[in-house]
């Protein structure tokens, strides 16, 4: 299972963070909240459209709501398989991280 | 709250199409609301459309690249299909190239007989006068009013902006002259200066508002001035008319549009004419006058103003020389009313007395119409039937095209492109042949079309919607019954899907029998009737008369030729006179016989001939006796027709009085003739018309000399006569012809209408021959396993030739039974046009039923033979 790029990371997160309510439009906004910059709606759409391909992501359609134009949600919900593709970016992460606590962050690169 | 712009959203659902992601619409929408409610409907209006505009090249290629590439496979099995079953292809295509040819020719055709007149730029406002006179239950519609009339209008009807006369002399030939050489013309009229303003012919040397004014002045056409005066330039120049008036000529037009309904090389000034001038509103009716409308005036509402004229001028006169009231004039039935003819409708419409040519016949351009329908018909009857037959072979196509996922419209849309494709193919055959055929149909049509016409306008438009029309009526019966396939079927190999539309083809296959039985019956009662004309006893001999023209330049010689043409025993007899009984000079007189029509007196064809007519026309005197120089009084005396006898009433013709009003000394006087013969009834006109009360009387009328000549040695004999005139009349042009050509000439018209009539038929019957070649192919392609079994069985050839044709010629059959009554009925009405008519015997129905199944037996059985003698190895070893 290859390691996910971050934005991937980041899309996965925000669909478990948000549980019940994970669609493209709280997805987006959950991640402009937390990186505090822009992301297009194209990034999201298809880093959510790879992951549900890879089966790291399910989807599924709720009921028609008003507000929308008449439209139904896409909501996404984690799989099996993107919880352990999450759990092995974490792995790699929390490995690369290991050993490096004391050379701090004030530590003069150059 | 406001919702995202339109077109924005209609590109991004477009966009979106392709991998199901509409959903997406939902979340740009709630994007767009928040935007909105935070930074305004300005913000997330151009968010949106940058959303919109992002998305652009995605929208491309869902709108046009995934269509073209669909297209492109289109067309590719398209055109496989077609080097596939080359023969079947060829069939098809030829068809349909051949109908859609036929109807491009009588399209443009019709689209010429609709045109006539259109082109003046007036031609909205132009409308001929024209006269319908009563007298004692005779009925003329006449073409033209007396010279006076066009003044009256103008004059008394504001409305009538301008008027403008045409007038021809009573004879057909003149003699122009520039001094150096002499040209025999006949397309020679006499009109107003006003002409070049209501018409609008263009001149092209000259002052259109002067040419015509002045007496003596002469238009003429480029063609003609370049035939008199070659490079120089013809105005101011001098032409001499029958060597006695000098016309000076003051312009020069373009020839005449041929969609015009008349044609003249020359005009002359009608001021140069006394009878211009005549002052009577019943005689010489023969001015065709033209009105010129201002421009909001309605011409119904003149039309009924023009009783007034007729109350106001036709009245006085007859009240006076009858000494009664126009009320009681009226009472004895005389009628006189003028009516109005739009200009463009007199070549389609008009059929009067004194036409200046013979008009088209809107009869004529249905009739054509409905042929051209009925052969495109057939030929897309044709695609129709042979591609259904044909699906089969096609269905393993659709099952796996229909299993990887294809929808119904996109099959259905599959099968159209292809018949538009091959539609289109044919057309550009269609296109080839017309550009052929073309000349062959102007010379059966009597028209001037040019294949320009074909590019002019709509046409173009025209065509396009014709061959998509074409294509998708052919190709919309296999488009839905292909698409319509169950894949699961189709795998599984069993019902033959062909077997449900056995039915429609077979009833397509009647149908194109039906209208090619009809076709054929047209045809042959058509050249029945024709036939029947030129061998019917028409009173008079019309072989070997030879007819000398324009004999009046003899002057007073006339009888001294007469006599030396006599010297040759090869001439058996010579007459002079004008009138013949083929086209030729026409008088008709209101006379008073004896008898019922004493009173009232009544029209009757009045022929001034001299004492030997009877004997040169070879016609046959009943009663009484031939005009002769040994009697005195035969000078004034009167040979009568038969019909006149029956009209009359007559039981004793010989000695009885036929009256004629004469002026003498300012007098009214009805001198009285006496009857001294009566010929047997002869055609005088076409067969069309009956017989009328006609009379002779010994009269000088020296335009045409006619000679009964012995069969041999005619052209010697014709050098001989040359000879002589050249001795009486030196530098005068020699012109004659032949009687039975002048007969012929006067059936031009339905001659014209037999032979477009039998090239159209030959042609429907082609198209329906090709599809059942088709169709009888295809079948002894589907039964060749069959065929192989029955003879390895022990059939014969005939016995599978029969097997196989069987089936079509009782549709064929079936389709002359329906095709006869039909027929019959339309071809009644046409004969009903003639007085004179041959029936329609049952054996024209048995010879075209013969015929059709002849023809298609033929085609099916060569089809038939061919799979009857393969080797039933051949077909069996693969089983």
């Amino acid at each position: 299972m290859k390691v996910l790029s971050r934005a991937d990371e980041l899309v996965l997160l925000s669909v478990w963070r948000l549980q019940d309510d994970a669609y493209g439009v709280s997805i987006r906004k959950l991640i402009i909240e937390s990186t505090g910059h822009d992301w297009s709606v194209g990034a999201i759409y298809d880093s959510l459209e790879r992951l549900t391909n890879g089966g790291y992501l399910a989807a599924f359609q709720s009921d028609p709501t008003p507000e929308r134009g008449g439209r139904s949600k896409r909501y996404f919900r984690l799989t099996r398989d993107g919880l352990a593709a999450l759990r092995k970016t974490k792995d790699v992460h929390d490995s690369m991280w290991i050993g490096l606590p004391d050379l701090g962050f004030d530590l003069k690169t150059s | 709250m406001k919702s995202p712009p339109r077109l924005a959203r209609w590109i991004l659902t477009v966009a979106n199409r392709q991998q199901n992601r509409t959903i997406i619409l939902g979340d740009f929408e709630e994007f767009y609301h928040e935007i909105a409610q935070e930074s305004g409907a300005v913000r997330a209006y151009c968010w949106y459309w940058g959303q919109a505009l992002k998305s652009i090249p995605r929208f491309v290629q869902t709108t046009v690249y995934w269509r073209s590439v669909m297209l492109k496979n289109y067309l590719k099995m398209a055109v496989r299909n077609l080097f596939k079953q080359t023969f079947f292809s060829m069939v098809n295509i030829a068809g349909l190239a051949v109908g859609i040819c036929c109807c491009l020719l009588i399209l443009l055709y019709v689209q010429h007989e609709m045109s006539y007149d259109a082109y003046h730029t007036h031609a909205n406002r132009i409308y001929r006068l024209a006269l319908d006179l009563k007298w004692s239950g005779d009925e003329h519609h006449i073409a033209g009013v007396a010279a006076v009339t066009a003044e009256a209008v103008v004059n008394d009807y504001p409305e009538v902006e301008d008027a403008v006369r045409i007038y021809l002399e009573d004879r057909t030939r003149y003699r122009l002259s520039d001094g150096d050489q002499t040209f025999l013309e006949s397309h020679i009229a006499y009109t107003d200066a006003s002409f070049f303003h209501v018409f609008s012919i263009p001149l092209i040397a000259g002052d259109p508002k002067t040419a015509l004014a002045e007496p003596n002045s002469l238009v003429m056409s480029e063609e003609m001035a370049y035939k008199y005066f070659g490079e120089d330039d013809p105005l101011g120049r001098t032409l001499t008319m029958d060597n006695t008036t000098d016309y000076k000529v003051t312009g020069v037009f373009k020839e005449i549009p041929s969609n015009t309904h008349f044609h003249f090389d020359f005009f002359g000034s009608l001021t140069s004419l006394e009878d211009s001038r005549a002052p009577w509103w019943l005689h010489n009716i023969t001015f065709r006058t033209y009105l010129l409308l201002h421009e909001n005036a309605d011409p119904r509402e003149l039309e009924k103003k023009l009783p007034e004229m007729v109350r106001k001028y036709v009245a006085p006169p007859l009240e006076q020389s009858f000494s009664k009231s126009w009320e009681e004039i009226t009472q004895m039935g005389m009628g006189v009313r003028y009516f109005l003819q739009p200009l463009k409708s007199i070549h389609l419409h008009s059929d009067l007395q004194y036409e200046l040519e013979p008009n088209g016949d809107i009869k004529y351009v249905i009739i054509f119409s409905s042929i051209a329908f009925f052969i495109l018909l057939i030929a897309c009857i044709n695609f129709m039937n042979l591609s259904t037959a044909r699906s089969t072979r096609r269905a393993r196509e659709v099952g796996v095209r229909k299993a990887v996922g294809s929808l119904r419209w996109q099959l259905i849309f599959q099968f159209l492109a292809e018949a538009l494709f091959l539609s289109f193919l044919a057309l550009v055959l269609a296109l080839i042949l017309t550009s052929l055929a073309l000349p062959y149909f102007n010379d059966l049509a009597q028209r001037d079309i040019s294949l320009s016409q074909l590019l002019q306008g709509m046409f173009p438009l025209y065509l396009l919607g014709f061959v998509v029309a074409a294509g998708v009526v052919s190709g919309s019966y296999p488009a839905f019954f292909l698409s319509s396939y169950r894949p699961v079927d189709v795998f599984k190999g069993q019902s033959a899907p062909g077997a449900k539309s056995r039915w429609l083809r077979n009833g397509l296959v009647v149908f194109q029998f039906f209208v090619s039985t009809v076709l054929i019956i047209g045809t042959l009662v058509v050249s029945r009737q024709m036939h029947f004309v030129q061998n019917r006893k028409l009173g008079f001999e019309k072989d070997q008369v030879l007819v000398i023209h324009d004999t009046y330049v003899l002057g007073a010689q006339i009888e001294s030729f007469k006599q030396a043409l006599l010297q040759n025993p090869r001439i058996s007899s010579a007459t002079i006179t004008g009138f013949l009984p083929v086209d030729s000079d026409r008088m008709m007189d209101v006379n008073n016989p004896e008898g019922i029509y004493r009173e009232k007196g009544t029209p009757m064809e009045t022929w001034p001939v001299d004492f030997d007519y009877v004997k040169t026309m070879g016609m046959e005197i009943v009663a009484g006796r031939d005009f002769s120089r040994a009697f005195s009084t035969d000078s004034s005396a009167i040979i009568v027709n038969e019909a006149a006898v029956r009209q009359f009433g007559w039981e004793h013709p010989i000695g009885k009085k036929i009256g004629d009003w004469r002026m003498m000394d300012d007098q009214r006087v009805l001198v009285d003739f006496p009857v001294i013969g009566v010929v047997k009834d002869f055609h005088y006109e076409s067969l069309r018309n009956y017989i009328g009360p006609l009379r002779f009387f010994i009269g000088r009328s020296p335009d045409l000399l006619s000679l009964r000549m012995h069969a041999e040695d005619i052209s010697q004999t014709i050098n001989w006569i040359r000879e002589q005139w050249a001795v009486f009349v030196p530098g005068e042009p020699f012109d004659f012809s032949f009687m039975d050509d002048r007969f012929d000439t006067m059936y031009r018209s339905e001659q014209r209408f037999g032979d477009i009539f039998a090239v159209f038929s030959v042609l429907a019957v082609s198209i329906g021959c090709l599809g059942l070649l088709g169709l009888a192919a295809f079948t002894a392609e589907r039964k060749i396993k069959e065929i192989g079994i029955r003879k390895v069985l022990g059939a014969s050839v005939s016995g599978i030739v029969i097997l196989l044709s069987r089936t079509f010629i009782k549709w064929v059959l079936i389709a002359n039974v329906a095709g006869w009554p039909v027929a019959y009925f339309i071809m009644r009405r046409w004969l009903q046009g003639f007085a004179y008519r041959t029936d329609m015997t049952p054996l024209t129905f048995i010879l075209s039923g013969a015929l059709t199944f002849g023809i298609a037996f033929l085609t099916v059985s060569y089809q038939a033979i061919r799979a009857a003698r393969t080797n039933p190895v051949q077909s069996l070893k693969y089983e």
